[in-house]
C-alpha cells in the first residue's frame, strides 16, 4: 500500500465526518470587525475600478455581440485576425520572456439575446523548464482566487495588483485592466520572474 | 435553495439543477480541487464535470447528503488529473499531503494486496469515531479536503505549530490502529 492508496481510503469516510469538518468555528468580534474592514475595502476598490475605467468593447473573432447591456460594441474593423485580442483594450503576447503561448480557451455563452452571460478565456505559457504560467481573463467573473490564500496589494507601475504566493513555487496575481478581471498563475518561476512578466502584462495594456 | 429541491431539479431533468448546485457548493467544491491541483483551468475542468457527472447519476442516485456525494466525485476527479499530471509537473503542497500520510507506513512493510480498500475505509472510520473531535476535524481537513496547514490553522484559530503536532499525533495512533488490527504489518 502506498500513500495514495491511503488518501483514496480516506476518500471513503462516513459523511457524519465530512460535514463536520465542513463547518468552521466561529469567529471572535475582534475578527469579524476585521473582516469587515478589509470586506469594506474590497468592495470599495472594486467600485473605484469600476467607476474610474473607461468601457470597453468586445472584439471576438468575428462574433459581434454586447458584452453587458452598458457596454455598445463596435462592430466596426472586426476580422479573424482578431483571436487574441478579444477585449480591444486587452491582448496577450505569443512569448513572454523564455514562455510561449502554447493554449487558449475562449469560453462564451450567450443567452437567447446575444446577451454574454459566461465570459472566461484561459492563455497557457509553458518554457523548455516546464515552467507553466495561466492568464485566465473575465469581464463577467471577477471571484477572486486569494478567497484561499492571504495576498498583498502591490503597485506595479501605477497599477495596483493583489499579489500572493502558495506553497512551493506557485505566485498568483490578480488585476483589472478597464474592468476586465486578469488572474495570473505561475508553477515553476521564481518571483523576480513572476513580476517580470506581471510587469509586462501591465506595460503592455 | 434546500438540498432536497436541488435533488429534486436533478430528478426532473431541469438544467436549473446544476446553476443552483453551482451557486450554493461552486466556491466549496472549487476549493477541494484546487488543495489538489493548484491551477485555474483544471480546477474548473474538474468542477464543471462533477455537475455533469452529478447530472448523469441522479437519478438513479438519491444522495442523502448532498455536500460530502459532490465532495467526493470532485475529490476523485481531481486526483485521477493530479495522477495524469504528476509525470510533467508536481504540485507541492498535495505531494506534501501524500508523503505526511507516507509516514503512516514507515513503520510498516507489506500490507496485504488483496485488502480491501473498503475495509480499510472502514478500519479509519472506526478509528476516527475513537479520537477526539477537534483531531479528527483536523485530520479530515488535511487528508480529505487537502487543506494547507496554514488554512487548517486559520479556520480552527490555533497556531500552525500546534496544528502539525496534532496531525502528527494522529497520524502516528492511526498507524498503531491500523497495525493493531492487523491491515498493517508491523516491519
Amino acid at each position: 500500500m502506498n500513500s495514495e492508496t491511503l488518501y483514496q481510503a480516506i476518500g471513503h469516510i462516513d459523511d457524519v465526518y465530512i460535514l463536520e469538518a465542513s463547518e468552521e468555528k466561529k469567529h471572535s468580534k475582534h475578527r469579524i470587525y476585521l473582516i469587515s474592514t478589509l470586506a469594506a475595502s474590497i468592495v470599495l476598490f472594486l467600485a473605484f475600478n469600476f467607476m474610474s475605467t473607461s468601457r470597453p468593447i468586445i472584439v471576438i473573432n468575428d462574433i459581434q455581440i454586447m458584452s453587458t447591456k452598458e457596454i455598445p460594441l463596435d462592430t466596426s474593423g472586426l476580422t479573424k485576425g482578431d483571436d487574441v485580442a478579444y477585449l480591444n483594450n486587452f491582448e496577450v503576447p505569443d512569448q513572454l520572456g523564455s514562455l510561449e503561448l502554447i493554449s487558449q480557451i475562449r469560453n462564451l455563452y450567450l443567452d437567447d439575446n446575444q446577451k454574454v452571460i459566461y465570459d472566461k478565456f484561459i492563455f497557457d505559457y509553458l518554457n523548455p523548464n516546464r515552467d507553466r504560467l495561466v492568464i485566465t481573463t473575465s469581464k463577467l467573473d471577477k471571484r477572486s482566487t486569494f478567497t484561499y490564500f492571504d495576498h498583498e496589494v502591490s503597485i506595479i507601475n501605477g497599477q495596483e495588483v493583489l499579489l500572493g504566493k502558495s506553497n512551493g513555487m506557485t505566485y498568483l496575481a490578480e488585476f483589472m485592466i478597464d474592468d476586465i478581471f486578469v488572474s495570473v498563475q505561475s508553477d515553476g518561476l521564481n518571483e523576480e520572474a513572476f513580476l517580470e512578466i506581471i510587469q509586462l502584462l501591465i506595460d503592455g495594456q | 435553495m434546500n438540498d432536497s429541491s436541488i435533488i429534486e431539479l436533478f430528478i426532473k431533468r431541469s438544467e436549473q439543477a446544476i446553476t443552483m448546485t453551482a451557486e450554493k457548493y461552486g466556491k466549496y467544491l472549487n476549493k477541494i480541487s484546487w488543495n489538489i491541483l493548484h491551477n485555474h483551468e483544471d480546477v474548473e475542468e474538474c468542477v464543471n464535470d462533477t455537475y455533469l457527472s452529478a447530472w448523469k447519476q441522479i437519478p438513479p442516485d438519491k444522495p442523502e447528503r448532498f455536500l460530502p456525494y459532490l465532495g467526493r466525485i470532485t475529490r476523485a476527479l481531481s486526483l485521477n488529473k493530479y495522477n495524469y499530471y504528476k509525470a510533467k509537473k508536481r504540485n507541492s503542497q498535495f505531494d506534501m499531503v501524500l508523503s505526511e500520510l507516507e509516514d503512516c507506513l514507515m513503520a510498516t512493510e507489506t500490507v496485504e494486496s488483496s485488502l480491501d480498500a473498503m475495509e480499510l475505509s472502514k478500519a479509519i472510520n472506526t478509528f476516527l469515531k475513537s479520537i477526539k473531535k477537534e483531531h479528527r476535524i483536523i485530520f479530515v481537513r488535511r487528508y480529505w479536503y487537502s487543506d494547507s496547514i496554514k488554512d487548517i490553522a486559520k479556520i480552527r484559530q490555533t497556531s500552525e505549530s500546534n496544528v502539525k503536532s496534532i496531525l502528527f499525533r494522529v497520524r502516528k495512533k492511526l498507524e498503531s490502529y491500523l497495525i493493531k488490527e492487523g491491515v498493517l504489518d508491523e516491519q
